[in-house]
């Protein structure tokens, strides 16, 4: 759509703000997009993708504590690129729930399961929990439907939730 | 642990678990920024509104693009009829190229006897919507509508003549078929974000083909291709 939501960057301030997190992170962000793509050209892609997604949604930048903002942009950058890598294989794998029968004793034993879920259901989860995206704007993103975007959060969160509950894990 | 308990214990997990991922990442990945990158940077820093929409535009010429898919499932939907009409059968003939699985070329050979491309315009914009530009050719003409929040509608057809040829890629998209007052047309729902949705019609008493890029939904986009008018002299 062309239609861009980019008032929260009229401002100065948003504008100084956004040159800031630019100058601060764009070296994590670049060197994430280029260990998940290998290619120079497709890591500036997903650079430029992710920015994009940046500008149109700053204004959850406002909400996000400094601490945690480059893991937002991480987790931008990161899905543009798991995207880009799927436009280029043009193969999407089925998705692995059986590591889902791992122990899983403690909190980062969790944080270790988390990283082995299947890509479009973190990635779905991702953008639900950190980036606060909506489940259609999830489906547009991810290029899967509405339908799909909830079955992945709903299966993910009942699954952890069992396991937070069952083995007394918190963060 | 209630709803937004389990959100907000997942929210920090998913952080950590980047965080994890981030130290843990390898330090030899090397990103080497090309001219060309540092330059769209440069250009964000200094204007992110202005870059994100001339991004946004970039997309909209990949959405032009595929109009000639369009074009294709037009013309195989008539081939029953176009069976029994030898003009158009022949002007499908004179369209159709060359097309496999990934993109298909479409050249048009019909000799150019138009003397000049008639003035069409959108008469039903939505509301605030204004022509800001209008740019032709012997066989083109562009027609950008924006409104005050920015959003804009691209209205283009073209004169199907001799030599005219697009060559697309084929991406994910809906389409469905339209009907655009007595005419059929193909409206385009981009899966992909950024992209427009596409409207597309052929009159082939005028031989013109139609075309509307915006970010509205099929009933908006039906509405705006009807209201296209000749303009009176």
């Amino acid at each position: 759509m062309l239609a861009l939501l980019l008032a929260s960057l009229d401002s100065e301030t948003e504008q100084v703000k956004f040159t800031r997190i630019y100058q601060m992170h764009h070296k994590t962000m670049e060197a994430k997009a280029f260990s998940i793509l290998k290619n120079q050209q497709d890591a500036e892609d997903a650079m430029q993708n992710a920015f994009l997604q940046v500008i149109r949604h700053f204004e959850k930048a406002g909400t996000i504590a400094d601490s945690e903002l480059i893991f937002w942009l991480i987790s931008i950058v990161k899905n543009e690129a798991l995207l880009i890598l799927r436009k280029r294989t043009r193969v999407v794998p089925p998705e692995d729930w059986s590591f889902f029968t791992s122990d899983v004793t403690d909190y980062y034993s969790l944080l270790d399961l988390i990283s082995r879920l299947p890509d479009t259901c973190r990635a779905a989860l991702e953008m639900k929990l950190i980036c606060g995206y909506t489940n259609k704007e999830i489906a547009s993103y991810l290029q899967i439907s509405e339908t799909a975007v909830s079955t992945r959060i709903t299966r993910a969160k009942t699954f952890l939730k069992k396991l937070l509950e069952s083995e007394g894990i918190y963060p | 642990m209630t709803n937004d308990e389990l959100d907000l214990a997942l929210r920090q997990a998913l952080l950590e678990s980047l965080q994890l991922e981030q130290q843990s990442a390898p330090s030899d990945m090397l990103f080497s920024a090309s001219t060309e990158y540092k330059r769209q940077m440069k250009k964000m820093l200094h204007n992110p509104h202005r870059w994100a929409r001339i991004k946004a535009m970039r997309t909209r010429k990949y959405v032009l693009q595929r109009v000639a898919v369009i074009l294709l499932i037009f013309i195989t939907a008539l081939a029953g009829t176009l069976m029994l009409i030898p003009d158009a059968r022949a002007a499908v003939t004179r369209w159709l190229s060359k097309w496999n699985e990934s993109h298909v070329t479409f050249k048009y050979t019909e000799p150019n006897s138009l003397a000049e491309l008639a003035a069409y315009t959108i008469t039903g914009l939505p509301e605030t919507f204004s022509e800001t530009e209008r740019s032709s050719s012997e066989q083109l003409v562009s027609v950008q509508y924006q409104n005050d929040t920015g959003d804009i509608i691209y209205f283009s057809y073209i004169y199907m003549h001799d030599g005219a040829s697009t060559d697309i890629h084929i991406d994910a998209s809906e389409i469905s078929s339209v009907a655009v007052g007595n005419l059929t047309g193909f409206f385009f729902h981009s899966l992909q974000p950024d992209s427009l949705n596409t409207i597309t019609w052929i009159d082939s008493e005028n031989q013109l083909q139609f075309v509307i890029d915006a970010s509205l939904d099929i009933s908006e986009m039906t509405a705006l291709a009807v209201s296209v008018e000749k303009n009176k002299k």
